[in-house]
């Protein structure tokens, strides 16, 4: 199991961040959004460090 | 320290720290006002140059070619509502309220970003969101991972985050806000 699995914190937001945020990850995601993600992988493969398969 | 006029993002070297094996420089991390108003200072001052105070976290440092020149820290966490604020959501409802919409939210947390001062104008941070969003895809194969969140200031939010990297804000009226975005 990773070693960030094994950390766990709690963020106690207000009613309305919590909203927001729930209503957020409700919709549908955007091309715009996909296309930052799919750079994202492929950035974290180029730069991660070998140690990082440890995390 | 190597002054640059072009940015080479290959040149970036994202590495887990480890106390025994990186020997990092005094930075300055302060807002050029000398400001620190997340911190940043004290968390590199006291958990990474000397270590005086332990952590859980996972760190990374990061270089730019061979100089140093900033750090990220990330765990995940759960997002909850205040248990006030759930008492008063509750009065309100009827039996069995839309408990669903309240189950924790699991992201994975940057808790502290600090990138030099002499760094600052070559979208380092948009390198740091890439990589841990990155990573928290590559982490999450159970898809128990929603968002990657940090707080940071509204000021920093309204101009950078959201414009150019698309991060959704919290809409609180004090000077910090939690940024975040979706992985999945």
């Amino acid at each position: 199991m990773s070693k960030l699995f094994t950390l766990h914190s709690d963020i106690f937001l207000e009613c309305a961040e919590y909203h927001q945020i729930s209503e957020y990850l409700g919709g549908e995601i955007n091309p715009e959004e996909q296309k930052f993600l799919t750079k994202a992988i492929a950035f974290y493969e180029k730069h991660k460090h070998d140690s990082d398969d440890s995390i | 320290m190597t002054q640059t006029t072009q940015f080479d993002p290959n040149g970036l070297k994202f590495n887990i720290f480890n106390p025994k094996k990186h020997q990092l420089p005094n930075i300055d991390f302060t807002q050029t006002n000398g400001q620190d108003p997340l911190s940043v200072q004290e968390y590199y001052d006291n958990c990474i140059l000397n270590g005086r105070s332990e952590t859980n976290e996972v760190k990374y440092v990061i270089k730019y070619f061979e100089n140093w020149i900033g750090f990220f820290s990330i765990d995940l966490t759960r997002l909850h509502i205040k248990q006030s604020e759930m008492s008063h959501q509750h009065e309100g409802e009827g039996e069995g309220g839309d408990r669903l919409l309240q189950l924790p939210i699991s992201a994975l947390l940057i808790r502290k970003i600090g990138i030099d001062q002499h760094y600052r104008c070559y979208g380092i941070g948009k390198y740091i969101m890439l990589f841990c969003m990155g990573l928290a895809q590559t982490i999450n194969k159970d898809k128990q991972i929603k968002l990657v969140i940090f707080k940071t200031t509204k000021s920093l939010a309204e101009k950078i985050y959201f414009p150019k990297y698309q991060f959704n804000f919290t809409g609180t009226s004090g000077k910090l806000v939690w940024a975040f975005k979706r992985i999945c």
